[in-house]
């Protein structure tokens, strides 16, 4: 798995983000809904982040792997641009 | 608590801004219909109306975010927002440079003695309003804020 930082440089980060939020929303039973009143943003930052097209801050991310019960890391797969 | 109270002034304030807005199209509407209106003021008006159509929308998706206890702004959308403004802004800049610049032959062109500043005002508030109201609704629609 790639990781956010690789040979000390942050990785750039391009549209090659996967992340498992669905799936871990699956697991909980939670609405895209639910999870951004948790998170505490808006429906449409759920669906970005699922489809992989917004790049979170890690703070963002950090409270979305907190609701989730999981790591950043598990969450989003970064993958290294070309 | 605090941000709730935030967002409830900002909600109630989007609602009378739309309204005088409206209230005030509505108005010269009916007064430039009735001494004829022409094509430099349908195309205002029209841009006008849509800038509202679009404004409104934004204000009453805003609304049911508000209902549903979700924020109205979280870190997309001010990326979003900051992105959209840098664009408009570059625009306005380079619109009065372009206006400045080709004032000379655009007043030849047509016929006019001089550009009102008033004229100038609105063009500027206008374009830089529509471009950024039509990159808003573009970077949400396609997720680029990057």
């Amino acid at each position: 798995m790639a990781s956010i930082f690789t040979s000390g440089k942050l990785a750039r980060l391009s549209d090659s983000m996967k992340t498992r939020i669905k799936e871990f929303r699956d697991k909980y039973n939670l609405t895209q809904e639910d999870l951004a009143r948790k998170v505490g943003v808006r429906r449409e930052t759920i669906l970005f982040l699922e489809k992989g097209k917004y790049n979170p801050s890690l703070k963002l991310a950090h409270d979305v792997a907190r609701v989730l019960k999981t790591t950043i890391e598990e969450l989003f797969i970064f993958e290294k641009g070309g | 608590m605090k941000r709730k109270k935030m967002e409830k002034t900002s909600m109630m304030l989007g609602f009378g801004i739309t309204a005088l807005v409206v209230g005030t199209i509505v108005f010269y509407g009916l007064g430039a219909a009735s001494g004829g209106l022409e094509f430099p003021e349908v195309f205002m008006i029209l841009t006008v109306i849509i800038l509202v159509v679009l404004a409104t929308y934004t204000v009453i998706e805003r609304f049911r975010a508000y209902k549903a206890g979700l924020p109205l702004k979280d870190e997309r959308e001010k990326k979003i927002w900051y992105k959209a403004g840098y664009y408009s802004y570059l625009v306005t800049i380079y619109l009065a440079l372009g206006l400045s610049f080709f004032s000379d032959y655009l007043i030849e062109d047509l016929g006019m003695t001089g550009f009102d500043i008033g004229v100038v005002v609105g063009i500027i508030i206008l374009v830089s309003g529509s471009v950024f109201i039509g990159l808003y609704f573009y970077f949400r629609q396609t997720g680029k804020t990057e």
